[in-house]
Order: C-alpha cells, then sequence, then structure tokens
C-alpha cells in the first residue's frame, strides 16, 4: 500500500504536523485571524539553550535517562533473550506471556502499588529509581527482539569461534555480538524511546525531582506559553528522528533477515 | 606450515543425551598423519564423537589423548585443533580474509605475520585474490574453501572435519574434497573426517572407523572392509554382498558353493561374497540365470543355485548367457560370518 504513495505525498504527509510547531516556536505574537504571526521572535528557540531555564538540564537528564536505561535493558535483554530463543526449560511459555504483561497491563495501575515500594526503599525522587521504573516497560520489548533475533542465531558460529582459540568471553565480544548487531541496534533503539517519551512512570516515581523533557513539556503547554512549548516540542522530536534516520537501514531489515519480531 | 603428526586416541568414550547413550565406549586410534573417516548413519555418534574431541562436548566417560597425553583438562578454545563444519559458518561481518585470519587473531599472531598467513593460506585454497571480498559474494563451494582455509592457518595438530562436503553440489564436491585430500597429505596433519557417504570415506581415507550405535564396529583400511567385514552389520552397511547359509562341522563349512576348510567354531554361520568373485566357468556349479541387467560397465546377473538360494554375480559386458550356466568361486574370496 505504501508502495503506491509517492514519496514526497509521504514525505509532507510525515512533515505536515511539524509546521505549525515550526511557526509557534519562532513567534512573538500570533493572533486571530492573522494566518502568520504578526511579529517573530527567538526567545522560544533562545530558552532552549539558556542555563537559566531548566530545559538543557532536561536534556541532558533526559539524554543520561535514555542511554542507561538503553543500556541496561539490552543487557538483561541479551541473557533473557538466549534463554528464551535458543534453550527449551520448564514455564518458557509463562515467561514469553509475562513479557508482554506490561504491554496489556496500563502502567498507571502498576505504578501506583510499584510507587509505595519505591518510597519505602528511598528510591523514590531518585535518578537511579526512575531509571528501575523505566526499565520495567523497556525490558520486554527488547528481550521480545533479542529473543527472535537468538531464534534465528545460528549457534555454530560460536562452535566455530571456540574451535579457533576464542574463549566464551571472546566468543561473545567478537562473534555473537557482531552477529547480532543489527537486532542489538534495533532494541536499543526501542528502549532509547521508550524512556524518551516516558511521562506518567517518571512523574510518579521521579516526583518532580528529576526533570525530563517530556515533564518539561507537559509544564510549559500547561503554562500556555506556546513558544516555549513549540520549541520544546521540536527538541523532544529531534533525537528520534536523527536517530531514525541512522537505523533505518537496520529497521527496515534490508541489512539482514533476522531482525524484528520475526518469530519467536 | 607441515605439523608433525600427532597420534588421536579414544578410550573408552561414552556419550548420553537426555538417558539415550549416543556414544557407548568407543575406542579408537588415529595414526598419526592419516585421513581417518568417521563412517556411519545418522544417528550414530560420529558427530558427537567429533565434538568431544574438539572439546566443545563433555563426554561422561573416557579419555581422549593426543599424542598419549590426555586433553580433557584444556577447554575447546586450548586445544590445537581446527573445525570445519558443514556449513562453512564464515562470520558474516568480517571480509574472506578476517575470516581466515581471526583464529590467529585469537591467538594473538602479530598483525604483519597475520596477514603473511592469510595470504598462504587462501593460496593453498586456490582463493588468493579473494581476500577483501565480503561473505555472501562468494559461491558455496568457495566459502567451504574459505571455512578449510580458516582451519588450516592455525597450523592445528588434529583437523576435524564434521561432513564438509554434505551441502556443497555433486559437482563441487569432488573438487573440493581432492583439495581437502591433497592438502591433508602435503601437511600431513592427522585428521577425523565424519561422513555417512561410504563412498566418499573409501575414497578419501587412509583407514575408515565404522561406527554402529555408538561403537567402532570395525577400523582399518577401506579394502579390508570390502575384503574382510567384520561382522553381518558391517557387510550389511557397505551392502551388495550375497549371503548364503552355511554350517560349520568339525572344521568344515558347508555352503551351496561347496564346502571347504574353516577355523571357525561350529555352528550356524552365513557365508558372504561379493558379486564381483563369483565368475562364469565352463564347469563348476550349476545355476540357473533369473535375470541379466546391461549395467554398462558389467552384466549383473541373478542366478538360481540348485537348492533354490541366490545369488548375485557381474558378468562382462560382452558376454551372452545361455539359462544354464556354471560358476566358480574362490573360498578365499568369501567371507563366514557369525549369523
Amino acid at each position: 500500500m505504501i508502495r503506491l504513495l509517492p514519496r514526497w505525498l509521504l514525505a509532507i504527509g510525515l512533515l505536515l504536523p511539524f509546521v505549525p510547531l515550526l511557526v509557534w516556536a519562532g513567534s512573538g505574537q500570533w493572533r486571530y485571524p492573522g494566518v502568520v504571526p504578526q511579529r517573530g521572535s527567538g526567545r522560544g528557540l533562545r530558552l532552549l539553550v539558556d542555563p537559566a531555564s531548566d530545559i538543557p538540564q532536561g536534556l541532558l537528564t533526559s539524554l543520561l535517562l535514555g542511554v542507561t536505561v538503553s543500556v541496561i535493558a539490552c543487557a538483561v535483554g541479551l541473557c533473557a533473550g538466549r534463554a528464551l530463543g535458543l534453550y527449551a526449560f520448564r514455564g518458557k511459555r509463562a515467561v514469553q506471556f509475562l513479557l508482554l504483561a506490561p504491554a496489556i497491563v496500563p502502567g498507571l495501575a502498576v505504578t501506583l502499588g510499584i510507587q509505595v515500594f519505591f518510597l519505602r526503599y528511598r528510591l523514590a525522587g531518585t535518578l537511579p529509581g526512575v531509571v528501575l521504573v523505566q526499565l520495567l516497560p523497556t525490558i520486554p520489548y527488547v528481550t521480545l527482539v533479542l529473543g527472535s533475533a537468538f531464534a534465528n542465531f545460528e549457534t555454530g558460529y560460536e562452535e566455530q569461534a571456540r574451535t579457533l582459540g576464542a574463549g566464551p568471553l571472546r566468543t561473545f565480544w567478537h562473534v555473537t555480538l557482531p552477529v547480532l548487531r543489527p537486532s542489538l541496534i534495533v532494541a536499543a533503539f526501542f528502549a532509547f524511546l521508550i524512556s524518551w517519551s516516558e511521562y506518567i512512570l517518571t512523574l510518579l516515581i521521579g516526583g518532580g525531582t528529576v526533570k525530563t523533557l517530556p515533564l518539561l513539556l507537559f509544564a510549559y503547554i500547561g503554562s500556555s506559553d506556546q513558544n516555549v512549548a513549540a520549541a520544546l516540542a521540536l527538541l523532544v522530536v529531534l533525537p528520534p528522528f536523527l536517530l531514525v534516520l541512522v537505523t533505518s537501514r537496520f529497521l527496515t531489515g534490508s541489512q539482514t533477515g533476522a531482525v524484528g519480531f520475526g518469530r519467536l | 606450515m607441515t605439523a608433525p603428526g600427532t597420534t588421536v586416541e579414544l578410550r573408552g568414550l561414552t556419550k548420553s543425551y537426555d538417558g539415550t547413550q549416543v556414544v557407548a565406549d568407543l575406542n579408537l586410534v588415529v595414526r598419526p598423519g592419516s585421513l581417518t573417516a568417521l563412517l556411519g548413519p545418522s544417528g550414530c555418534g560420529k558427530t558427537t564423537t567429533l565434538k568431544v574431541v574438539a572439546g566443545l562436548l563433555d563426554a561422561d566417560a573416557g579419555d581422549v589423548l593426543f599424542d598419549g597425553r590426555s586433553v580433557l583438562s584444556l577447554r575447546a578454545e586450548q586445544r590445537p585443533v581446527a573445525m570445519v563444519f558443514q556449513k562453512p559458518l564464515l562470520f558474516p561481518h568480517l571480509s574472506l580474509g578476517d575470516n581466515v585470519g581471526f583464529g590467529l587473531r585469537m591467538r594473538k599472531v602479530p598483525k604483519k605475520e597475520r596477514v603473511e598467513r592469510v595470504e598462504r593460506a587462501l593460496e593453498l585454497v586456490r582463493l588468493q585474490d579473494l581476500a577483501s571480498r565480503r561473505v555472501g559474494e562468494v559461491s558455496g563451494g568457495q566459502e567451504q574453501r574459505v571455512a578449510l582455509a580458516r582451519a588450516l592457518v592455525t597450523e592445528p595438530s588434529v583437523l576435524l572435519l564434521d561432513e564438509p562436503f554434505s551441502a556443497l553440489d555433486a559437482s563441487l564436491r569432488g573438487e573440493v574434497r581432492d583439495l581437502v585430500r591433497g592438502l591433508q597429505q602435503e601437511l600431513g596433519v592427522t585428521t577425523l573426517f565424519v561422513t555417512h557417504d561410504q563412498e566418499e570415506a573409501v575414497a578419501m581415507s587412509d583407514d575408515i572407523a565404522l561406527l554402529l550405535e555408538g561403537k567402532v564396529e570395525q577400523s582399518g583400511p577401506p579394502r579390508d572392509f570390502y575384503a574382510a567385514p567384520a561382522s553381518m552389520k558391517v557387510a550389511r552397511f557397505f551392502g551388495g554382498r550375497n549371503e548364503l547359509t552355511a554350517i560349520v562341522r568339525e572344521g568344515t563349512v558347508h555352503s551351496a558353493l561347496g564346502q571347504w576348510a574353516t577355523s571357525r567354531p561350529d555352528g550356524d554361520a552365513v557365508l558372504t561374497v561379493r558379486p564381483e568373485a563369483v565368475v562364469l566357468a565352463s564347469e563348476g556349479l550349476p545355476a540357473t540365470v533369473l535375470e541379466a541387467r546391461f549395467l554398462g560397465t558389467h552384466v549383473a546377473v541373478t542366478v538360481e543355485l540348485a537348492d533354490g538360494s541366490r545369488l548375485q554375480l557381474h558378468a562382462p559386458p560382452s558376454v551372452t548367457l545361455p539359462s544354464h550356466v556354471h560358476l566358480s568361486v574362490d573360498p578365499a574370496a568369501t567371507t563366514l560370518l557369525e549369523r
């Protein structure tokens, strides 16, 4: 279906929603019935890099969170994915079902329960606490992607590497990881995106102390400061957009057939 | 790249999976510098045996010795072996040259030496110009040759081949087979070669170890398997032999082919004889021709003997067969086996 549409039409459809954002972000005054803003202003965009605003700090927090969550989720996902993809064990079906639970159960419902737990262990309102709670929705996705990657993985590569003088660790580093690289990039990308756009979990567990970009964005939208909100929205969209550009060849699977949710 | 010939010895090797014994008290000595085929039907434990020698699997019992020293305490990466699998298993993220150099890199060989040795190894398999190519850009036969170069470049004491030709087209198979045999003899590396193809085993190896149900049923030079099968199982695996009922009484064997002296103990036995050893003669054993099929190099003839037992024989292609013939069989060409 998508093939039938001309590319330029697709591009316009995708980019159109960003036009008002761009206009808002650069406008000073825009009142009815003006089709374009009456006055331009760089205030919204300036605030993004103004150290006095909380936005640069928020950007840093979001990036740090995203990368940390992504790395930890991938580490866990590699182990769990291997077990699910390659080995038969008792209760495998149950584990596979439970992995989908976070996608089925609304996050808000469980977060209230989790919050009590996090408060007791003094994790609420801390960065580690937010990392932990964000792992909740990310690990299942990463495990699913890597599980299907391992299901298609040729373990003969590892045996071959062993007989060529590579120990288990070096086999993992020099053979398993590179062979799985396309899937790993997709998994890391998913994890980063989930963390990057997470709102409710961060708000409840971070308790307003850990301010990520989505939190700031909601605050600015609420304060009806449209210029800053629009500028901030653009900033929130930018990293995922760049990531998609970089990883698109892995996402489309043209590089390798062993990517995605093919088989588990 | 000449490896000093290493003797490989397997002693009482035993391995079970989920309660099923795959390898059962297997004993075998592989002569230094020889190419020995582990021949057997699928599921007879030959790949398992090879993986135990490589260190990829632990045996439940028994020992693996290289030149008299046990290698069981060495992990796979520490053993002086190299293995070529059924599939080429070239690492997809590396160029062909880097694939060949992988073992050297893992063994921390300096880069300069590595490049030279990779080049030489690729020359051995006649692929010197393909070092910079990527996996998937060359044919299946070429990939398997790269896999062979990757194994040989580390100068292993023992080379393990796990059905390395079975995934290749028939036309390529012969070519790669000749290359392997040539290199193996040139380098003098002790080689254990797993195959289920008896023709391949006979054509390629110095010795054959026939594995049936996890045990070595017979081992020795290929011609022994034809001239003197050790048991009915061996005779049946190699196939093509005539089987006649026989009785041994007081040092004499009695069968439809006649009677002669034997050293076997008294009792029922099976007399087996290859079709080539049965010759048409002007006088001798009378027989009736039942069927004659022209097969190019010979005529496969089925005859019935006086007592009703049937026999296959190979007649020259030019022969004209009367309906009644006479046969002559050299007792030395027959093998008396336990039923």
